[in-house]
């Protein structure tokens, strides 16, 4: 699959090089070309797709690092709002199924979920039901 | 009328002074604590200190009671999500965001808030008129800032002098509305004919003004 990749922090990257292993194209878009470092660090694996520096929330630079030629869209950067604007770009202008958005407050995770049909991925909830199933085993 | 302001800078403060002073209730939502403690201290309203975009801080302000949420802090993004969390999980009727980027003033509108205000686009336009020429004047501006009604000084040489208006060109989206001629008031109509120093009134799309400007050979010397 083409995945356009939004962010490139340390779950962004991550994600990138699992994907890249299992065979997946990658486009990336990233507001600051520091993070950008982050795909050179990993010692096993390097960087295949294409990098585009600028703001995820234009919709001419998400049309430049390719969201109308690929399947699926996944906003993983550390802001939520840009994550949230960057999804509803994707899915109400580029008309795109597959779109998966990083949400921390979990709020806004279950109203971007039922209003706005994106798919919303919360890490605080993940990691809060991570605690407690560790501690109540 | 109750209204939330998200953001608390220059923008939200000098908003809300104009409310209060027209009598409408005012809520603020900041998240930099000293800003909270002076914008509590001059305007006496409630200020919640938090972010905007956080159904707690959200719920806190009571934003389900107010009839209008307006987002102005100085990320887009915020204003927007902002503007969607007051709108769908609180039920406000009227939204209103500020766009820093203009070209985010159509995106947010197509994405659900009602009203958008830019103003980098529009002081923009007020310079740009301002610096261009001095033979067009404008009157008001008109649908949010994207059309104007316009005075236009014709000059000793207007190169389509004496001809009738209908076989002057007219591009982009345009109205001739009146014409002053010394003392006299003329509606156009398509035989009307334009001379030097006609003062006229033009309703125009902004971004197709300068179309006109050019056909007309107005655009500066």
């Amino acid at each position: 699959m083409n995945i356009l990749v939004i962010g490139c922090d340390q779950v962004g990257a991550s994600l990138i090089r699992d994907l890249e292993h299992i065979g997946h194209d990658i486009s990336l878009v990233e507001k600051d070309p520091e993070q950008l470092k982050r795909l050179d660090a990993f010692d096993d694996y390097c960087f295949g797709g294409t990098a585009l520096v600028g703001d995820p929330t234009d919709p001419d630079v998400l049309r430049r690092a390719g969201v109308e030629n690929c399947d699926a869209v996944a906003a993983v950067s550390e802001d939520d709002s840009v994550n949230l604007m960057a999804a509803q770009i994707a899915r109400s202008i580029f008309r795109k199924e597959k779109v998966i958005c990083r949400v921390s407050d979990p709020h806004l995770q279950v109203l971007y979920h039922k209003a706005y049909e994106i798919e919303t991925i919360c890490p605080t909830v993940l990691t809060e039901q991570s605690v407690f199933r560790a501690l109540a085993k | 009328m109750k209204v939330c302001i998200a953001g608390g800078g220059k923008v939200g403060m000098y908003l809300a002074q104009s409310l209060l002073a027209h009598r409408h209730k005012v809520t603020i939502i900041e998240p930099q604590e000293m800003l909270c403690r002076s914008l509590a201290d001059s305007l006496d309203i409630p200020v919640i200190c938090g972010d905007a975009v956080s159904f707690d801080t959200m719920r806190t302000a009571d934003v389900a009671s107010c009839d209008a949420f307006v987002a102005v802090t100085g990320a887009d993004e915020d204003n927007l999500v902002a503007c969607q969390i007051a709108k769908r999980e609180f039920g406000v009727d009227r939204t209103v965001a500020r766009a820093s980027n203009p070209k985010n003033r159509e995106l947010l509108h197509t994405l659900g808030v009602d009203t958008v205000v830019c103003g980098t686009d529009n002081l923009s336009h007020i310079l740009e008129r301002e610096i261009e020429t001095d033979t067009i004047r404008q009157l008001l501006s008109l649908g949010g800032g994207t059309a104007s009604l316009n005075e236009i000084l014709l000059p000793e040489n207007f190169q389509f002098a004496g001809q009738a208006v209908k076989d002057i060109p007219m591009p982009g989206d345009a109205i001739l509305v009146c014409i002053t001629r010394d003392a006299e008031f003329i509606i156009p109509h398509g035989n009307t004919t334009l001379l030097p120093w006609d003062r006229i009134l033009c309703l125009t799309q902004d971004d197709t003004l300068h179309l006109l400007m050019d056909a007309w050979g107005l655009s500066g010397k």
